[in-house]
């Protein structure tokens, strides 16, 4: 627990930030306003639906203040000097990277903490009771997936060269992995592997496609969340994969079980996606551990 | 033991050699000033102390141990000023003390800390609001935390005033007497001579001399000042005292003759010289070779 002094003060540093109270204000702006929706949305899922409003916030906001509040955590400090102090302390290059990302996550998840019991004593006047199991479980899923993200950004941080290496690379992978993923570049690189183009309307029956589909991080998040929400096997968002299954409505959503009949391989099973953002979290952090214990830092 | 020894160090970068071959020992309880021009490598030793930096060759132990290998046991001895650091903006002075000796397990308290340094008035604002030297002053205190048996300090009195100088002396000498190693880099020479029982000049990477200062002053062969007041100032006077061996050169304004010598003892044949060529002396001064001009000497034309 050498680390936690240091994620102590990550913690400290990062709270007194404007720029996270004006993120809390856009989360919270944004998942008031994601409640409701379509009339299908409140009859699948009741007053659940308070809890499916937090989804793409969580994916699209709060992975963009991960990456705005990780991707300068270790570079930054090298540019500044104020390394110096950090990495004069007793304690290991690992226990330096493991402080940030614990302290950055706990500063990042009150803003997020305060929007989900905000936002969802608000959403109870409007909609009635919600499950509390299943918003605690999708709290916590949230908070993992913040963490996730955070492990990618510091990671990133700890390689890079310069603050414009690390924004370069951090805003790259927000923009490929997690903005456009979903419903454009998943199929893309499916494209490109196969030869096959994808009509998400009418998906193929392709473990490699829905595969690749939750292979990043909100793809996992939405397979973790859309399976607490009890809405289905899928990578897309809860409206599109809600929609799916009713019989007049298409969307671009992909639901394994209205493609593969019960058929589909374990490689599909939802649980792996905890698997998933287990890779995302510690792949990155093994290689930038490396990049870092060797590093000169001033 | 030594509290610090430094064998064949050698830190090359793509294009550049910042240190090389460097060796030295640092004695417990001693303080040592490592001096240099800017880019000498002094500050590149001292972030491979720390570990900041690799070497590219060479073995240090401090305090007994590698600065590697046992890092967490070095850095719990160790206080660091370093140089060119960057304090966090958002926190007080307070947070960063916390943060040091949450880190360090220490028994501290960041008011006692940063009353030794000065800065008891301004524990609870912001250290982005604090000026260069208040900063300078919080970093000397965050070193302190700990009681470390061994203060690195890099380029301590940058960005201070008199006072602030003063008071980082005057810590030194505190620490010293508390049976603490000092090691610290600087280019304030004036500052140096004060303080330091011995000066290692560190010059493109390379320890150029290494002593106690009066040794380096006498190696250097720069010359003292006598300067004598004298009545009945003649010329005779003036060339029976530049015939002297010891004298390399004189100059006279008014009824003042300043004569420089090779070393301290030659005042006395001055002095003797004057009085058998009829002068009387009203009254004389001496002015050592500062470290300064020591300094020159070494690196000036290297």
């Amino acid at each position: 627990m050498r680390w936690y002094p240091l994620a102590r003060k990550e913690f400290s540093d990062l709270s007194r930030s404007k720029g996270l109270r004006l993120f809390g204000l856009v989360l919270i702006i944004s998942s008031y306003f994601s409640i409701g929706g379509p009339a299908y949305v409140a009859d699948a899922l009741g007053p659940n639906q308070i809890i499916a409003a937090f989804q793409t916030p969580v994916t699209l906001f709060a992975g963009f203040a991960a990456i705005l509040v990780s991707y300068r955590s270790v570079i930054g400090e090298c540019e500044s000097g104020s390394i110096k102090f950090v990495s004069g302390m007793p304690q290991r290059r690992y226990e330096i990277l493991t402080g940030k990302i614990v302290g950055r996550t706990a500063a990042l998840c009150v803003p997020l903490l305060v929007t989900f019991v905000f936002v969802s004593l608000l959403g109870v006047i409007q909609h009635g009771i919600f499950s509390l199991s299943q918003f605690v479980l999708f709290s916590l899923l949230s908070i993992l997936y913040v963490f996730t993200i955070i492990c990618v950004g510091t990671a990133i941080s700890a390689v890079a060269n310069t603050s414009l290496q690390a924004a370069t690379a951090s805003f790259g992978y927000y923009i490929l992995f997690i903005l456009g993923w979903i419903d454009l570049l998943s199929y893309q690189v499916f494209s490109a592997i196969t030869g096959t183009p994808v009509n998400p309307l009418e998906p193929p029956a392709s473990e490699l496609l829905f595969s690749i589909h939750r292979a990043t991080p909100i793809g996992a998040y939405n397979v973790l969340t859309n399976s607490v929400l009890d809405v289905g096997n899928s990578a897309s968002w809860v409206t599109g994969v809600i929609a799916d299954q009713l019989p007049n409505i298409t969307s671009n959503a992909l639901v394994v079980g209205l493609v593969f009949d019960g058929s589909q391989s374990a490689i599909l099973a939802t649980p792996l996606a905890l698997g998933i953002l287990a890779l995302w979290i510690s792949v990155p952090l093994l290689v930038s551990g490396y990049v870092f214990q060797r590093a000169d830092l001033a | 033991m030594p509290a610090l020894t430094i064998s064949d160090l050698t830190k090359r970068y793509e294009t550049e050699t910042a240190v090389e071959d460097l060796s030295l020992e640092i004695e417990t309880g001693e303080v040592y000033g490592f001096l240099g021009p800017n880019g000498a490598g002094k500050s590149t030793t001292i972030n491979i102390l720390m570990d900041y930096v690799r070497p590219t060759t060479g073995d240090i132990q401090i305090l007994g141990y590698d600065p590697h290998d046992d890092l967490v046991d070095v850095h719990q001895r160790v206080g660091i000023l370093p140089d060119r650091f960057s304090v966090y903006g958002r926190l007080t002075g307070r947070q960063h003390l916390e943060y040091i000796i949450d880190s360090k397990g220490a028994a501290d308290t960041p008011e006692k800390l940063l009353a030794r340094v000065g800065l008891e008035g301004a524990i609870d604002q912001q250290a982005g609001e604090y000026s260069r030297g208040m900063q300078q002053r919080l970093a000397l205190a965050m070193a302190l935390v700990g009681s470390p048996e061994l203060l690195i300090l890099d380029e301590p009195f940058t960005g201070l005033d008199p006072h602030g100088a003063r008071a980082i002396r005057d810590l030194v000498n505190e620490e010293n007497e508390r049976g603490v190693t000092i090691f610290f880099s600087s280019h304030v020479l004036g500052q140096v001579e004060m303080i330091c029982d011995r000066i290692g000049i560190l010059h493109d990477g390379h320890l150029i001399s290494e002593g106690r200062i009066d040794e380096l002053r006498s190696d250097a062969g720069v010359e003292a000042t006598v300067s004598f007041v004298v009545s009945d100032l003649s010329k005779r006077l003036v060339d029976a005292v530049d015939s002297l061996d010891s004298v390399t050169g004189t100059t006279t304004a008014d009824n003042r003759i300043d004569v420089q010598v090779r070393d301290d003892t030659a005042r006395i044949d001055v002095l003797a010289t004057i009085e058998s060529a009829g002068g009387t002396v009203e009254t004389f001064s001496v002015r050592e070779p500062s470290v300064e001009e020591i300094f020159t000497a070494y690196t000036g034309d290297r």
